[in-house]
C-alpha cells in the first residue's frame, strides 16, 4: 500500500510541473509584451517599464523565468496586483477561507443528500420512492449552476425574501445564513449526479452474484446490503468524486459571482475584467494545484476501498 | 422402514415474470433427498435445474412465485417466515455456485468470506473463527492456509476460489449442500480435484448433496441417484448405475448416446435434433415430443405424469415399458 | 491487375431519425429554435438594440410581452435575436472540437502505441485543470469576446471528444471485420476511414449532440461572467448577466426568460442526444 501511495505521489509531480508551466506561459502567449500585460495595459514611462522588466526578470531566458517564478510561488511570493497595489498574497489570502467555506457547505449537501437519495432510489428500485427520487434527480441535473443560482435568488430572495441576496454576512451563524442559497445553487446539479451514479451503481451491485451468496448464507438484509452491496456500489461513486471537485471549483467561481460573495472565484473574474494578470495567474495556479492534489487523494481513497486497484498496480 | 428423507420437494412449481406474464420454469417437480445421499440433477441449459436449486433456498427475486411444498425434516420452507428462512440458510442448508469469482465479494479477503458465517451466525470471535477457517481450508485440500486467508479473490485461481467457497459453505456445518454446477467454470483437471473433495466430504461428514450439472459423466461419478430434467419437469429418476445402463426415458437415452467416447469410432456425433423450448412457448403435451424419436399422437395431447415404476425408478414417458429395451445404450448405438 | 471493389463487410446504414420516440420532441424543439433564429428579423416585434430610456424595466405590456430591460430594450426581441449567438457559439464549438477530435481519437484508438500514449498524456494535462478555469484563463489572456470564448471552450471540449472517439475505436478495432480487412491487405488509413469510421459515427454524432447542450451552458456561463459575448449584443447568457443586476430592483423578467430559453434548448439537445446514444448503443 505504501509503495502504491509513493508511486502515485511521484506521478503527480510531473503533472504539477507541466500545469504550472502552462499557467506561467500564458503571460507570454498574450498579445503584447509581458510587461504591458502585467501593467494591465496602462501607459507608463520607459523607466517604470524597465523596472518591471527587472523585477520580473523578463530579460532572462524563458525557462529561467519559469524556474524563478516557480521558486517564488512555492515560497509564497506570487507577484504584485496592479489593481490593488499590494502583493498578490495579501489580496488573495483573505479570500481563501470564504471559498473553502462555500465549497465545504456545498460538499456536505452533495454527499449528504446525493448519497441518501441515491441509496434510497437504488434499494427501492422500481417503486414509487424510486420514481419520485429519479424525478428529483432529473430536475436537478437539468439545471446548471448559475441558472439555479439566479433562480434561487429570484424565488427565495426577491420574491419570498427568505434569504439575503448578496454578500457574505458577518461571521458565524450569519455567514451560514448567507452561504445557504449559494451552497444550494452549487450543490444542485452535483447532488443529482452523485445520486444518479449511486442509484445506478447500487442497482447493478444488488444484481451481482456475491449478493446472492450472502443471502444464501442467511445474513440479514441489512448486512447483505450494508457490507457487500454498498461498499461495491461506492466504487463508481468515488470515481466521479474527482469530477465533482472539479465542478465544485468552477461552480464556486460562478456562484460567487452570482451572489456577490467575496471569495477566490469572484476575485478571479474581477481580475480578468480589470486585467490584473498576476492575480489571475495566482488564483489559477492555486485552483489547479488544489485540484491535482484532490484528485490524488481521491485516487488513494479509491485504492483503499477497492483492493483490486492495488493488485493490478502491483503487476504493472 | 426407511428413515424419513431430509428434504422432500413436493410438486413444486416456480413461475417467473417474463414480459407481463408469469411463466413456469420449474413445473411440478418432486423428489427427495435422504441423509447423506448425493442426488444428481442433470439437464441441458434452461432445463430448470438451477432454478430448482434456488427455489429450495428461496433465493429467487420477489417477482418469482413458488407453489408446492419443500419439506426440510417436515418443515415447509415455502411458507416459512423470512427470519426462520434465514436460520435455515445459516445452519442447515448451504449452497455453492457455478462461478466462484463472481460469487465471492471481490472487496474482502477470502478469510473474511470463510469466517463471515462463523462470526455473524455462529457468534464466534475473530480468532476462533480464523482457527476454524484454517481447519476448513485443510478439509478442502488447501495447504497454505495463511496465505490464502489473507488473499483477495483477485489473487487466487478459479480452482482455489471454488475450494474457498466450499470451505465457506461447510463452515455452517449444513446437513444439505446444494452445488450448482460447481465445476463448470473450471479446468478439467481441477474438476477432478473438486469432485474428489466432495466424495471425501460425503463420506466423512454424512453430508447430503444436491449436485447440479449438465455433465452426465460427472454425475455418474459422484451421485447415488440421478434426476433428469427438461423444460422445468423431471423426465426420469433412477439410481445411477441403473440410469446409465437401462434408461427409462428417450431423452435420457438420447443424452447418453450423445456423449462422445474414445472407444467407438464416430462417423458423426449423435445429437438430439431440435432445441429446448423457451419458458414462454411451451409445447403441448410432453415437452420433449418435438425432438423425440418415439413420439406418438397421444404424446402431444396430454402431459405424461412422472410415474413410479419398480423400486426407485421414475419415468415421465408414456411408452417406457414398451420401448425400454430399445433405449439401452447398445440398442441406441446400433441405430445411429 | 484490377482490384475488386472493397467489400464493406460491416457497414451500418445511418438510420433515419423519423420514428424514434425520444428523439422526435428534441429534434422538433431544435428545429423550432433554428427557425426562430433564422427568421429573427421577421418575428421580433422590436429592434433588439433599440434603447428607450423612458420605458426601462417595464413589466409585461401589449407592445412588450416580456417587458423591457434596464436600457428599455424589448426583452422578447432580445430573446429571439439572442437565439442567433446562443446557438451559433455551441455550433462552432461542436464543429471545431469534432473536426479536430475525430482524427486524433481515430489515430489514438487505431494506431495505439506511442501515439496513443503521447495524446493520452496531453489530455491528462488538459484534464488536470478544473473545468472552465482553463477557458477563463484563455479569455483573460486573449481578451473577452464571442470568438475567444468560443475558441476557449472548443479547446476544452477537444480532448473530451477525442477520448470518446478513442474509446469506441478501441472496441471496434477488435472486431472481426477489421482483421478481415487487414488480411486482404488494406492499409490502416483505408480501414480506419472507410470501415471503422462509419461504424463509430453514430456514437460520435450522439456525443456531439450532447456536447452542444453542454457547450451552450458553458458559453452562456462565460457570457454571464462577462467573459464571453459582450453587451450590447443580444445573447441569452449575456441577458442573464444584465438581468441579474436588475434582480435587486425586483425585475426578473429578463432572468427568467433567458433561463427558460437556455433550459429548453439544453433539454432538447439532451433528449435528442440521449436518443441517439441509445440508438448507437443498440446498433453495435
Amino acid at each position: 500500500m505504501l509503495a502504491f501511495i509513493l508511486r502515485r505521489l511521484a506521478g503527480a509531480i510531473p503533472l504539477l510541473l507541466v500545469t504550472s508551466f502552462i499557467v506561467f506561459s500564458f503571460l507570454h502567449l498574450a498579445p503584447g509584451s509581458p510587461e504591458q500585460i502585467l501593467l494591465g495595459g496602462k501607459n507608463v514611462d520607459p523607466e517604470t517599464l524597465q523596472a518591471i522588466r527587472d523585477r520580473y526578470r523578463l530579460d532572462d531566458p524563458f525557462f529561467v523565468q519559469y524556474w524563478t517564478w516557480l521558486r517564488h510561488a512555492v515560497s509564497g511570493n506570487l507577484g504584485e496586483s496592479i489593481i490593488f497595489r499590494d502583493s498578490v498574497v495579501s489580496v488573495v489570502g483573505p479570500r481563501v477561507v470564504p471559498t473553502i467555506e462555500l465549497a465545504a457547505y456545498a460538499l456536505l449537501l452533495i454527499i449528504g443528500f446525493g448519497l441518501a437519495l441515491g441509496i434510497l432510489a437504488g434499494i427501492k428500485r422500481r417503486t414509487l420512492t424510486d420514481t419520485a427520487a429519479s424525478g428529483i434527480m432529473l430536475v436537478g441535473s437539468s439545471i446548471s449552476t448559475y441558472v439555479s443560482g439566479i433562480l434561487l435568488i429570484t424565488v427565495f430572495s426577491v420574491a419570498l425574501r427568505w434569504f439575503p441576496v448578496f454578500g457574505l454576512g458577518n461571521g458565524g451563524f450569519d455567514r451560514v445564513y448567507h452561504l445557504t442559497l449559494p451552497a444550494i445553487a452549487l450543490a444542485i446539479a452535483l447532488t443529482a449526479l452523485v445520486a444518479r451514479t449511486m442509484r445506478a451503481s447500487l442497482g447493478q451491485t444488488l444484481a451481482q452474484e456475491y449478493v446472492e451468496t450472502a443471502r444464501s448464507r442467511g445474513f440479514s438484509e441489512r448486512r447483505v446490503i450494508g457490507k457487500h452491496a454498498l461498499r461495491n456500489a461506492l466504487v463508481p461513486v468515488i470515481t466521479i468524486t474527482g469530477l465533482v471537485f472539479g465542478f465544485l471549483i468552477s461552480g464556486a467561481v460562478l456562484v460567487e459571482y452570482t451572489f456577490g460573495l467575496n471569495g477566490l472565484g469572484a476575485l478571479l473574474i474581477q481580475g480578468v475584467r480589470t486585467k490584473d494578470f498576476a492575480v489571475v495567474q495566482a488564483i489559477t495556479l492555486l485552483f489547479t494545484v488544489a485540484f491535482i492534489l484532490i484528485n490524488l487523494g481521491v485516487d488513494l481513497l479509491y485504492a483503499l476501498v477497492d483492493p483490486r486497484v492495488r493488485l493490478s498496480a502491483k503487476g504493472a | 422402514m426407511t428413515p424419513p428423507p431430509l428434504l422432500e420437494v413436493r410438486s413444486v412449481t416456480t413461475e417467473v415474470e417474463i414480459g407481463d406474464r408469469h411463466w413456469p420454469v420449474v413445473d411440478g417437480v418432486s423428489f427427495t433427498i435422504g441423509r447423506g445421499e448425493v442426488v444428481g440433477l442433470v439437464g441441458e441449459s434452461g432445463s430448470g435445474k438451477s432454478m430448482t436449486a434456488r427455489t429450495i433456498l428461496r433465493l429467487l427475486r420477489a417477482e418469482a412465485r413458488t407453489r408446492g411444498m419443500i419439506l426440510l425434516d417436515g418443515v415447509d420452507l415455502v411458507s416459512l417466515t423470512r427470519r426462520a428462512l434465514r436460520g435455515v440458510r445459516a445452519r442447515r442448508i448451504a449452497m455453492i455456485f457455478q462461478d466462484p469469482r463472481a460469487h465471492i465479494d471481490p472487496l474482502w479477503t477470502s478469510g473474511d468470506h470463510v469466517t463471515e458465517g462463523l462470526r455473524v451466525n455462529g457468534g464466534l470471535s475473530g480468532a476462533v473463527a480464523r482457527a476454524r477457517a484454517r481447519e476448513l481450508l485443510a478439509d478442502v485440500g488447501i495447504l497454505e492456509a495463511e496465505r490464502v486467508l489473507g488473499a483477495y479473490p483477485g489473487e487466487l485461481s478459479g480452482g482455489m476460489l471454488q475450494r474457498v467457497m466450499i470451505a465457506g459453505a461447510l463452515a455452517a456445518e449444513p446437513e444439505l449442500l446444494i452445488a450448482d454446477e460447481p465445476t463448470t467454470a473450471l479446468d478439467v483437471t481441477v474438476q477432478a480435484e473438486i469432485v474428489a473433495i466432495f466424495d471425501g466430504l460425503r463420506r466423512e461428514r454424512e453430508l447430503a448433496m444436491l449436485f447440479i450439472t449438465h455433465d452426465l459423466e460427472l454425475a455418474s461419478s459422484l451421485c447415488d441417484r440421478v434426476l433428469v430434467m427438461y423444460a422445468g419437469r423431471v423426465m426420469e429418476e433412477q439410481p445411477t448405475s441403473a440410469l446409465f445402463s437401462a434408461p427409462l426415458h428417450p431423452y435420457t437415452a438420447g443424452l447418453l448416446e450423445a456423449r462422445p467416447t474414445l472407444e467407438t469410432k464416430h462417423v458423426r456425433l449423435s445429437v438430439i435434433p431440435g432445441r429446448p423450448p423457451t419458458p414462454t412457448d411451451p409445447p403441448d403435451g410432453c415437452p420433449i415430443h418435438p425432438r423425440c424419436a418415439f413420439v406418438e399422437p397421444a404424446c402431444i395431447s396430454a402431459v405424461p405424469p412422472l410415474r413410479q415404476l419398480a423400486g426407485a425408478a421414475f419415468s415421465a414417458c408414456r411408452r417406457t415399458e414398451e420401448i425400454r429395451d430399445r433405449l439401452r445404450p447398445e440398442a441406441m448405438a446400433g441405430r445411429g | 491487375m484490377v482490384a475488386p471493389a472493397a467489400p464493406v463487410l460491416y457497414r451500418r446504414r445511418w438510420m433515419p431519425l423519423v420514428g424514434a420516440s425520444a428523439a422526435a420532441p428534441g429534434a422538433a424543439i431544435i428545429l423550432l429554435l433554428v427557425l426562430v433564429a433564422a427568421l429573427a428579423p421577421v418575428i421580433a416585434p422590436h429592434d433588439p438594440n433599440a434603447t428607450d430610456l423612458a420605458n426601462t424595466l417595464v413589466g409585461s405590456t401589449g407592445s412588450h410581452p416580456l417587458g423591457t430591460d434596464a436600457s428599455g430594450r424589448d426583452i422578447l426581441s432580445r430573446l429571439i435575436f439572442g437565439a442567433r449567438t446562443s446557438l451559433l457559439g455551441p455550433l462552432l464549438v461542436v464543429a471545431l472540437s469534432t473536426l479536430a477530435g475525430v482524427p486524433l481519437g481515430l489515430l489514438a484508438g487505431y494506431k495505439g502505441g506511442a501515439v496513443d500514449g503521447l495524446l493520452a498524456r496531453a489530455w491528462d494535462v488538459l484534464f488536470a485543470f478544473p473545468p472552465l478555469l482553463l477557458a477563463i484563463v484563455i479569455v483573460a489572456t486573449f481578451g473577452a469576446g464571442f470568438w475567444t470564448a468560443t475558441l476557449a471552450i472548443s479547446v476544452i471540449y477537444l480532448p473530451l471528444l477525442a477520448r470518446v472517439v478513442r474509446g469506441v475505436v478501441l472496441v471496434e478495432r477488435e472486431k472481426a471485420y477489421v482483421d478481415a480487412c487487414k488480411v486482404q491487405g488494406f492499409g490502416g488509413l483505408r480501414v480506419s476511414l472507410q470501415h471503422v469510421l462509419p461504424n463509430v459515427a453514430p456514437t460520435i454524432v450522439a456525443q456531439a449532440t450532447l456536447n452542444f447542450g453542454y457547450a451552450l451552458l458553458d458559453l452562456a456561463g462565460l457570457a454571464f461572467l462577462g467573459l464571453g459575448v459582450q453587451p450590447p449584443t443580444a445573447d441569452w447568457g449575456q441577458m442573464l448577466s444584465s438581468g441579474r443586476d436588475t434582480l435587486v430592483l425586483h425585475s426578473y423578467y429578463e432572468v427568467v426568460a433567458a433561463s427558460i430559453a437556455i433550459a429548453v434548448t439544453v433539454v432538447a439537445f439532451n433528449l435528442l442526444g440521449d436518443a441517439l446514444s441509445a440508438r448507437a448503443g443498440r446498433s453495435r
